[in-house]
Order: C-alpha cells, then structure tokens, then sequence
C-alpha cells in the first residue's frame, strides 16, 4: 500500500479537502480541550445499538456513530453511499469499497498531531514513536544492516581503561557507573539533550554518553579516558593533578558535576509531568538520590523533630565501639547489617540542645532511618582514618552479603515497630525493598601507597575484575570475600511512580 | 446499554474529565511492560505469514482478539479495576464521610 490510501480516499480528498477529517480527528478521538471532551462523551456511541467500544465507528462524509461489529456502519454505508468511515477510538480510515482500513500519510500527520495536543492538556507524557527516522540515522541503519544480537554470554560491555597516572581510582569508579544498569539504559538510549550547545566538549554528560556508546560497541581494546579526565579536572577543581585520590570523593564529585549538568535539560521540555515536590528529577537524582529522615527527640517531653536530607551515599563507620565489642565478644566478622544497625541506632548527642517543644535545653537523642530509598545504593566503608592524631586505613574485614534488604532501615517500618506492629516479614501489599551487589570498589595496599580495583557484575551473574587494563573473570565468592571499600546495590524491584 | 445506565453515566464522566485517556494510557503502559503488547506483534505477523498478502484487518482482528485477551495478565486486570473502582468511589464522596470522622475525632481530641 502507498502513502496515499486508497483511490477513493484520494479522491474524496481532492473533492472535500481534509477538514472533515480533521474536524473529526480534533474532537472525538482525541479531544484537545474540555469542551470537546464533552462533545466525545455525549455523543460517542452507536446511535443504534448504543455501543460504545473500540470499534465504533464515525461516517467521514456526514459524522454520524455506528458500530463496526454490529455492522451498523455497514448499513449506513449502504443505504447513505458514504463509502468512508473513521474509527473513533485511533483516528484510523476504513474504506468500505476496499473492505479495509487504508493508510494516507497526511491523515497520519493530522491525528498524531492531535494526539499530541490532546495529551498535552491531560498532562500526559507523549512519546511519538512514529517519527521518521533523521538522515544520520539513516545513513547509520544502511551502514549497519546487520543486527547485533545481544547474548547472555560474551564480551560486549567490558572494557579495560589505561591507567594515566594513578588513575585506577577513576578507572574504577567508571566501571561501576557503566555497570550500572539503569545509568546504562539511559544513556544508551540517547535521552540526554546537551545544552552546551556552543561547545559540547565541555560537557560530561555527553562525555558519559560517548564512554557508554564505547564500552558497548563491541570493541575491546583498551580505553583512554583522556577527555573524562580533562573535564573532571576543569569541573572539580580540588581533583585536578595526577596524584592518586579517593575514589569515594571522586565518585561523588562526579555525581555532582553530572548532577549539575543534567538538571537544566531534564526539566525543560515535557513541563507537564508532575515534579517530586524538593526532588530534581535528573537522571542521577532517579537512580542514586534516597533520603535521610533525622529525629531528634528530647528526653524530658519527647518531644521529635524530624529533619529530612537527600543522600547519594551511607557512610558506614568500621572504628566504632559495635565493631570492637562484636568481634571480641562473638568472634563473629562485622556484617554490612550490623553497620546499617549502627548506622541508624539511637544516640545520646553529646551536648544539651534546644528543643522547639518544650523550649528548653535538654538531653536528646538522634535517630537516623530512610525516608525513602534509593535504586541504587552506595555504601562507603569508612576505611580511612584522618584523625589529628593517626593517619590510618582500617583493615577491618566486613562481610557483605550479595543481596540485601533494606527494610528494617525504613523510617516507615521502625514507625510501625515503635507502635507495636511489627511488619516484618513485610506483608503483600508493602513494597519489596531488596537490592542485589552489582559493583565493589576495593582499595589495596597502605594509605599512601595504594591501588584500587573494581569487582563488577555483567549480564546475567558474570563477574569480572576490572584492574585498570587488565579484565579477568572471577567467581562470585571472590567478590564476596573481598575487603570492599565501595559496595554498590541495585534495587530489584522498581516501583512505577 | 442503555444512555441512563449507571456504567453509561460513568464512561461519560470519565470521559469528560480526561480520567477516561488516563486510564486507557496506564493500561497501554502496563501492557507494553509485561510483554504483552510484543507478544501480540509477534502472533500478528505469523497470522498474516500464513494467510499471505491479502488479508484484512478484521480478519487478523477475528483472530487475534480471542486470544489477546486471555493474554492480558490477571494483575493487570486486577489493577485497573482497582484503580477504577477506588477513582469513581472518590469521585462519588464515598470517602468523604469517613474522612469527616476522622477530622472530627482529630478536633475532639485537640480540646480535650
């Protein structure tokens, strides 16, 4: 079939124009305003039967209702001679001489872009998936006529990256984000829109962009991350220099500096999706961003206040007095939960603090739990110790498990402890708030002299030790018997907000 | 179906608020979520494989729908009508009374 239907559609077309369709595209099958809305529910159904359905259809010629299945259309056609008709519901054209639907571009245009306005006033999101491909796409699809298959064995996705200088840190904090499913996703399917327009090279989001589209081109020589370097350095100054940093502070310099550039572009176009209320709705925000819930409470009113902050990462203690007692006392290695439960513990605080209650000072407590958590969580085991007095790293080992749940850290769950309704195991109807390790960044050697290496996950349970540009295969107990200085969980259930 | 029939009342309030396209737009979402949508395509082209060039959409439609819809899954189902049910409650001001409880018992107990 061409792209101008059918004879007949041609030449009702050259008689009548295409008013009468798009009279009928505009405000019954997709209503671009209230009062057409209203016109479609009052007078959408067949006039016979009163069906209202997916096969109701509409007489181009005079616009009246009548159903398909019951063949009502049929017989209006007949007796009327109107031999076209339109389905109600997508905007498509039936010819009644060819006994088919027929296909006109220019029809096509004229209900996609009534779609397009209708959702726009319903303040839904709209995609069209229809568009014709640009020239660069299509010069890419006659390059590339053979199909890749994506396996669940195989090397695509693994890269070693050349070490420029004590740069392992860098090396293995890329391995971590390009292993990062959901970051992988998105980038690989081109949502980012740069707004360095004048000079694209400054900006790492597309720089991320460019490392992604290498990292899975199926190549495997080694990668030079020259350029990433360069605009790390100009964008997060205190890194610049070929002197070996933390990985963690990098890691969140990074976060930021693709925070920062993202932001602009994510909230520019589509401004009717509804926004999380003090959430930025960037990229790096949906993936790594959960949040902290605070309550102090004041020991003489019990009085709380609460405080929320946004968090990227948890930063576990190992020096504590819980890592001391336990390994003396149970002989047992500190696990990853037993940090978590230190972590959101309750504390004495130190000082008399004003409390807004009972407006007086008084001795309080504080409790940390998630308000909500992140898809990916990054924790970073504190082993580097810069006190005034010692300059150390901590060896203590800490087993982390492969998957992990997150619900008793909840601030929801510890409130429903507090009022004696224990839910855990979570019932049904509450969320699943599993996570499973899909990186480790592991630091070797002294605090002065040391290197870094990153375990990842790829495909499906593969695991491979990427050190610099070396890449070895490795079993899942390697992994886990790791020191681990950055352990990265990926939520396993996504919730659809 | 009659005009006046209460499911007929309640398309045309759904319609007329746009609930009726956000209902249809979730629906379409959660289909191409869970396969279905791809699982669809897939028996399509194997119908018009085997029936050659000259097949019709209501033929392929004859044949699809049947089984189309026992692919839908029970969640999705499920799902819909929930979310459906509970909008036209609300709509309706079922909850508001409960809702009036709950501010009165919350101002006894402010004075108390």
């Amino acid at each position: 079939m061409g792209e101008t239907g059918c004879i007949h559609l041609k030449n009702f077309k050259a008689a009548k124009g295409v008013d009468h369709y798009e009279t009928i595209s505009s405000i019954f099958t997709w209503p671009t305003s209230p009062k057409y809305r209203k016109a479609k529910a009052l007078c959408c159904f067949c006039h016979i039967c009163q069906y209202r359905g997916p096969l109701l259809l509409t007489c181009l010629h005079c616009i009246h209702f009548a159903c398909f299945g019951g063949k009502h259309i049929h017989e209006h056609s007949k007796s009327k001679k109107h031999f076209l008709a339109v389905n109600v519901s997508f905007g498509n054209i039936f010819c009644f001489q060819c006994g088919d639907y027929v296909y006109d571009k220019e029809l096509f245009h004229i209900n996609q872009k009534n779609k397009a306005t209708a959702y726009k006033s319903l303040g839904l999101p709209y995609i069209n998936t229809y568009k014709d491909p640009y020239s660069t796409e299509k010069t890419l699809l006659r390059l590339n006529p053979v199909k890749k298959p994506a396996t669940n064995y195989g090397a695509v996705g693994l890269r070693g990256l050349l070490n420029l200088g004590d740069t392992c840190f860098i090396n293995s904090i890329v391995q971590a984000l390009t292993h990062t499913p959901l970051l992988r996703d998105y980038f690989l399917s081109k949502n980012h829109v740069c707004h360095f327009e004048d000079d694209r090279t400054k900006c790492l989001v597309c720089e991320i962009v460019n490392l992604f589209q290498e990292f899975y081109s199926g190549l495997d020589s080694p990668l030079i991350l020259h350029r990433f370097l360069h605009l790390i350095w100009t964008h997060a100054r205190h890194l610049a220099g070929y002197e070996q940093q933390d990985a963690h502070e990098f890691f969140i310099a990074t976060l930021n500096v693709l925070h920062q550039q993202c932001k602009d572009t994510s909230q520019a176009p589509n401004g009717d999706i509804p926004k999380n209320s003090n959430h930025c709705t960037c990229i790096i925000d949906q993936i790594f961003t959960g949040d902290l819930q605070s309550d102090v409470v004041c020991q003489a009113c019990n009085g709380v206040s609460t405080t929320v902050d946004p968090f990227w990462d948890i930063s576990l203690d190992l020096s504590g007095g819980v890592a001391v007692e336990k390994e003396t006392k149970d002989q047992k290695p500190l696990t990853l939960a037993d940090c978590l439960r230190q972590f959101t513990r309750q504390e004495h605080l130190g000082s008399k603090i004003k409390c807004n209650n009972c407006n007086s000072y008084q001795e309080s407590t504080k409790q940390l739990s998630m308000q909500k958590l992140p898809v990916v969580a990054c924790f970073h085991l504190k082993r580097f110790e810069h006190s005034k007095i010692v300059k150390k790293k901590i060896t203590t080992s800490v087993s982390f498990p492969e998957f992990l749940d997150m619900t008793p850290f909840l601030s929801e769950h510890r409130q429903a402890v507090a009022n004696g309704l224990d839910l855990y195991p979570p019932h049904l109807s509450s969320e699943d708030n599993r996570y499973s390790l899909f990186a480790v960044v592991n630091h070797i050697g002294s605090l002065d002299l040391g290197h870094y290496t990153a375990f990842i996950r790829h495909k499906k349970d593969q695991w491979f030790k990427c050190n610099d540009d070396h890449i070895t295969q490795v079993k899942k107990s390697d992994v886990l018997a790791s020191e681990g200085y950055l352990l990265f969980y990926h939520k396993r259930i996504l919730e659809y907000e | 179906m009659s005009q006046s029939s209460p499911r007929n009342t309640a398309y045309v309030d759904l319609m007329q608020t746009g609930d009726y396209d956000r209902f249809r737009e979730l629906l379409k979402k959660r289909l191409v979520e869970c396969g279905w949508c791809d699982q669809i395509q897939v028996i399509c082209r194997e119908i018009a494989r085997e029936k050659g060039p000259g097949i019709t959409a209501q033929q392929l439609m004859d044949e699809v729908a049947v089984k189309g819809r026992a692919l839908v899954p029970n969640s999705v189902k499920r799902e819909l009508l929930q979310k459906v049910k509970e909008h036209l409650l609300k709509e309706a001001g079922y909850y508001d009374n409960e809702l009036k409880k709950k501010t009165e018992t919350a101002a006894d107990e402010s004075m108390s």
